[in-house]
């Protein structure tokens, strides 16, 4: 008798401590290791930007947001800003309007064997990385000796810059990493237009609704909310954008590619300046917060949920 | 009127083909580049305009990626890297996923908001501190500050918990009949379950793993403990003339085991690479 009320209600008295017991000590190990690599490192960032110092000095003079107030007062602070939101709005943008067309495009009943091995080719450039793909553009965008200027000759047009001059730097860049990411964001699109149930459709078939119609008063309606998301992710991964700069560019010529996480990097290691590369950090952290929260706000308001 | 029809469906048809492989040819043709100039002479290398394909495939520039740079030790690293955090990873990603699904205490909505705030917060955020924290303790070039802070693995946690929730408590309940300890129901009863969570998850983290460059490039400064992206990176430093056979072959023994993984398991690394968009 009382081993089946056991079976049925295990949370009982004695047993009821006992589970919450064992509930604390398996989430216990995870519950450190973020607590150590993510809680207190956010707390540390944010105290250690409110000091001076080096990176070796031990006990750096505290200096309030002076830290800040020299960010906001430096002309390079504010070019990597204006690099990075504009390197953002360019490969968000970009990534998003063509995952959608070539996602719906390869949704399509058309040629299906096809659709799948160009989806299949399409994303391979997300699994490789970031290194690889930069040095092999940088290779391919040289502006002497690269393949891609050979076929802009061979066409009769001049040669393109690319990377070697600041007014095409950042755009290289974000076409480079347009090119890498565009799979991902394809895939996860087309997860969404597989969602739709047909039935939707029916009504605009009878009757007899355009194709482009239908497109943007059902199709896009219907997967908003995954297109809000996906541009949530694209636009936190542009914001942390390192590896690229770091390889193509360096963040040159004249600054025209010097990025945030970048910024924090140099200051810290080249210029050994940690309290700037802190301060520097918590502005990130700020962008990436806001970006979050507004997913949040905007995605009860506005998207379309079934 | 339906002749008319058929003749523009035909032409679509013809267009839609056209433009997919288009597309095909854009996203696989730097991969070919990579591979043809990898196997050129440094001469034909320098032809402007280059020419499609080496005219005999220079092999010993593999030969000389490893007389420039320690490739075999970045090997070696990477792989005791990606392989310690995809195991180590699930020991600790598994009591939290099941703590988070199948028992009940006061702190759970913490302990679920700690995990959604390591899901958000980059590393490119936190990299400053933990330098700052494994300096002081004198981590600095170890395997350890490589592997630690990838084994709590959020995302991984999220997941499990959400396949964890699906296993109906009847099959623990019964498990505990048997008196089976709350370890061994884990280990024994709910990790079956779930395999192929486990494999996604172990999937994206080795992905991520071997391809990553900022945590190796903060984490280490010797030889001894660089990862195989860091010393490719080094590659095209080190190599004074910008041979850019010999970097491209550098890159290519970064490259092909995930394009190898690629066409072993295509679509089960899409599918993996989806459930992390939808969540």
């Amino acid at each position: 008798m009382s081993r089946e009320k056991t079976a049925v209600r295990p949370a009982y008295g004695k047993n009821e401590k006992r589970e919450r017991l064992m509930g604390y000590i398996l989430a216990a190990p995870a519950v450190i290791l973020l607590v150590v690599f993510t809680v207190y490192p956010l707390i540390y960032l944010i105290y250690r930007s409110l000091f001076g110092g080096n990176l070796i000095a031990k006990d750096p003079d505290f200096v309030g947001i002076e830290n800040y107030q020299t960010l906001f007062e430096s002309e390079d602070f504010h070019k990597v800003l204006t690099n990075t939101l504009v390197y953002t709005l360019i490969t968000v943008v970009l990534t998003i309007v063509l995952a959608v067309i070539i996602a719906s495009w390869l949704h399509s009943k058309r040629n299906r064997k096809l659709n799948d091995i160009t989806q299949t080719f399409i994303f391979t450039p997300h699994i490789i990385s970031v290194v690889s793909v930069s040095t092999l553009f940088l290779w391919l965008m040289d502006s002497k000796m690269g393949f891609l200027n050979s076929v802009l000759n061979a066409l009769g047009f001049d040669s393109y810059t690319f990377l070697a001059s600041p007014d095409t730097a950042l755009f290289s860049i974000a076409l480079v990493m347009v090119w890498k990411g565009l799979g991902y964001y394809v895939l996860l699109i087309m997860a969404a237009l597989q969602n739709i149930p047909s039935n939707v459709y029916e009504a605009a078939e009878i009757d007899d609704t355009p194709k482009l119609r239908t497109f943007f008063k059902i199709t896009l309606p219907m997967i908003s909310p995954t297109i809000l998301f996906t541009s949530v992710v694209a636009t936190i991964s542009s914001f942390k954008v390192f590896d690229s700069v770091s390889i193509m560019t360096g963040g040159g010529p004249l600054n025209s590619t010097n990025t945030l996480v970048y910024y924090i990097y140099e200051y810290a290691y080249r210029y050994g300046k940690p309290g700037q590369a802190c301060a520097a950090g918590v502005i990130l952290l700020i962008f990436v917060c806001a970006i979050t929260f507004l997913q949040f706000k905007v995605s009860k308001k506005r998207v379309y949920y079934q | 009127m339906k002749e008319r029809n058929k003749v523009l469906d035909g032409g679509l048809n013809i267009l839609d083909i056209v433009g997919k492989l288009v597309l095909i040819v854009v996203m696989a043709f730097p991969f070919f580049w990579m591979i043809s100039t990898a196997l050129k002479t440094l001469g034909e290398t320098l032809l402007y305009p280059p020419s499609l394909l080496p005219e005999s495939p220079q092999w010993s520039n593999f030969a000389e990626v490893f007389k420039t740079i320690p490739v075999g030790q970045y090997l070696v690293n990477s792989l005791i890297v990606c392989v310690s955090v995809v195991l180590l990873q699930y020991l600790i990603i598994v009591p939290a996923a099941y703590s988070l699904s199948k028992y009940d205490y006061k702190a759970k909505p913490l302990v679920f908001a700690l995990v959604m705030l390591g899901q958000m917060i980059p590393m490119q955020i936190t990299f400053l501190p933990i330098y700052f924290m494994f300096s002081d303790l004198g981590l600095m070039d170890t395997y350890v500050a490589l592997i630690i802070p990838f084994i709590s693995n959020p995302f991984g946690i999220f997941m499990l918990r959400q396949y964890f929730l699906q296993v109906p408590s009847e099959v623990i309940e019964a498990a505990k009949l048997d008196n089976a300890s709350d370890i061994k129901i884990m280990f024994k009863v709910m990790m079956p379950m779930v395999r192929p969570a486990l494999v996604t998850i172990g999937l994206l983290s080795f992905i991520s793993n071997w391809n990553n460059y900022f945590w190796p490039l903060i984490m280490t400064s010797q030889d001894a403990y660089r990862t195989l992206p860091i010393g490719i990176a080094l590659l095209k430093d080190a190599d004074t003339l910008q041979r850019w056979n010999i970097i491209m072959a550098g890159n290519l023994l970064l490259v092909l085991p995930m394009l190898g993984l690629y066409v072993v398991a295509s679509r089960k690394i899409r599918n993996a690479f989806v459930y992390s968009g939808i969540k």
